[in-house]
């Protein structure tokens, strides 16, 4: 089948989320720390305290776990899949 | 007094019948071989009939403009081009030509004499000898009277003269190969052939790492997505002035697919996939001991970047981008500090090379500049460790419609399956 790249009509195809931005969940975070988001299946992403602080981190949610979104993260490297825990800072 | 390194590869090698400066000599070309040897000095030039033939050798390349009129041409050419007072000139086919003596005879240069010269068995060796810039008007002169033998710049030149036999090295040290039958028969005084040399594979760099391991501390510098080709490509823009003097580099061929997780997990376990179980992105358990099993953090360091990407009896120390620095500088910086705790095994996992090549472009000046980066950190490094320091990397990229891929969403190309092995050269 050929595309043909002069098309212009079609929709605008945009993720949805719903979860929480990561420094409303972990408080007294301090700048100098990171945060460690672990994944069940042994993946781990550490994201800076000053990236989470500056807002747009997310955990979102997804059936049974949730997953990393770093929105500055265009090609989505640090969009961790099923996150079930977090080290670092103090629980909400 | 600075004194420069001047190869001359611009020979027809027409007794050869094919280019010797592309002659193999244990695993490299003579003149890889020939500018491994002159690695010491400040400025490198290999003199060549046409540049474009010689691209990505690594040094400055100067080209003939009388085409035709011998090593005196090649001569001027450096001479011309070059900043230093002195130059020492070899000919790319001397395979056997050591660092050691070519310390040795540049240090008999006392500053007075316009040229050094290098006499064996009473004949003098232009093609092993050093040169003084001052000879410029001199030689050009000779130029243009077609004058292009280096024996009536002897003559009128203000010359010293050191014989090899008083130096103490045998005649092989300056002995260079114009035919097939020569070569040959160095080949076998070597007891080596060209044709037994194999292409490394990824899985053989574990097992190598752990016997330098039961010797000497070892510091292993993983360079993700930094492949040969890129390699190649960072000499010709300098980007790895560091490496390129320091370090022997070899092409790999990595795992099938050419993705992190299974070439990493090859690195550490020695195996193939088939055997260690991890095979793409969402592989992360390992099915055999990596080069970790028995250690601990008191004995090893494993820095990695922000992410750990395999289930290894060690954990990583994560380092993530922050206060404008990305994970690499972190990485380096506990890396260095691994190196003053005395750990006899640090393992450094830099990415962000592998990043700007899937952003950019593996040739682009953006994926360049941070290969100059990461070259600065490997000589800081360097500088303080005293051990087997080796670098590996997982993979190559190709150029894409933007950035660059290795076979995670497209076919890969050979770019991708050819990784980087080095090695620091022991002093």
């Amino acid at each position: 089948m050929k595309i043909d790249p002069g098309n212009t009509e079609g929709r605008q195809i945009t993720d949805t989320f719903y979860g929480w931005p990561v420094r409303e969940l972990l408080k007294g975070l301090k700048e100098e720390e990171q945060v460690e988001f672990i994944s069940r299946d042994g993946q781990v992403v550490a994201v800076s305290a000053e990236e989470i602080l500056k807002g747009p981190v997310f955990l979102a949610k997804e059936e049974d776990s949730f997953r990393l979104v770093i929105l500055s993260d265009t090609n989505r490297r640090r969009w961790c899949k099923g996150i079930v825990e977090m080290k670092g800072g103090e629980d909400v | 007094m600075k004194i420069a390194a001047g190869v001359l590869a611009g020979g027809r090698s027409t007794r050869m019948g094919k280019n010797k400066a592309s002659l193999e000599w244990k695993g490299e070309t003579f003149l890889e071989r020939v500018l491994s040897v002159c690695r010491d000095f400040p400025e490198i030039y290999v003199s060549v009939d046409k540049k474009e033939k010689y691209v990505s050798c690594g040094a400055v390349l100067v080209e003939d403009e009388k085409q035709g009129f011998g090593p005196l041409e090649g001569i001027y050419q450096i001479l011309r081009t070059m900043d230093a007072a002195y130059a020492l000139i070899l000919a790319t086919d001397m395979p056997m030509v050591s660092r050691e003596f070519v310390r040795d005879f540049t240090g008999r240069l006392t500053g007075e004499e316009e040229c050094l010269v290098l006499r064996m068995e009473g004949r003098a060796q232009p093609l092993c000898s050093v040169y003084s810039k001052k000879l410029l008007p001199l030689i050009d002169a000779m130029r243009q009277n077609g004058e292009h033998k280096p024996g009536l710049l002897f003559q009128r030149a203000k010359c010293r003269y050191v014989d090899l036999e008083e130096m103490h090295y045998g005649k092989e040290i300056v002995e260079n190969v114009n035919t097939p039958v020569e070569y040959q028969r160095i080949c076998q005084e070597a007891n080596w052939k060209p044709e037994e040399k194999k292409e490394r594979k990824l899985e053989a760099f574990c097992g190598y790492a752990k016997e330098k391991l039961k010797k000497t501390p070892v510091l292993i510098c993983y360079l993700d997505g930094f492949g040969y080709t890129m390699y190649r490509q960072a000499l010709k823009q300098d980007a790895v002035s560091y490496i390129r003097k320091n370090f022997s580099i070899d092409p790999v061929r990595t795992v099938s697919p050419p993705l992190t997780n299974p070439a990493m997990a090859t690195i550490l376990t020695g195996v193939s996939p088939q055997v260690h179980k991890v095979y793409s992105r969402k592989d992360r358990e390992l099915a055999v001991p990596t080069i970790f099993a028995g250690r601990t953090d008191a004995d090893t360091a494993f820095l990695e970047g922000d992410t750990r990407i395999l289930k290894t009896e060690l954990s990583p120390k994560l380092h993530c981008q922050k206060q404008g620095k990305g994970c690499d500088y972190w990485t380096f910086l506990d890396g260095r500090k691994a190196v003053q705790e005395q750990k006899t095994l640090i393992f450094l996992h830099f990415h962000e090379i592998d990043d700007a090549a899937h952003t950019y472009g593996p040739y682009a000046a953006q994926t360049m500049e941070k290969i100059k980066e990461i070259d600065g950190y490997i000589k800081s490094l360097s500088d303080r460790f005293l051990g087997s320091f080796l670098l590996i990397s997982d993979h190559g990229l190709h150029e894409d419609l933007v950035g660059g891929t290795h076979g995670e969403d497209a076919t890969p190309c050979r770019e991708d399956f050819i990784a980087v092995w080095g090695e620091r050269y022991e002093n």
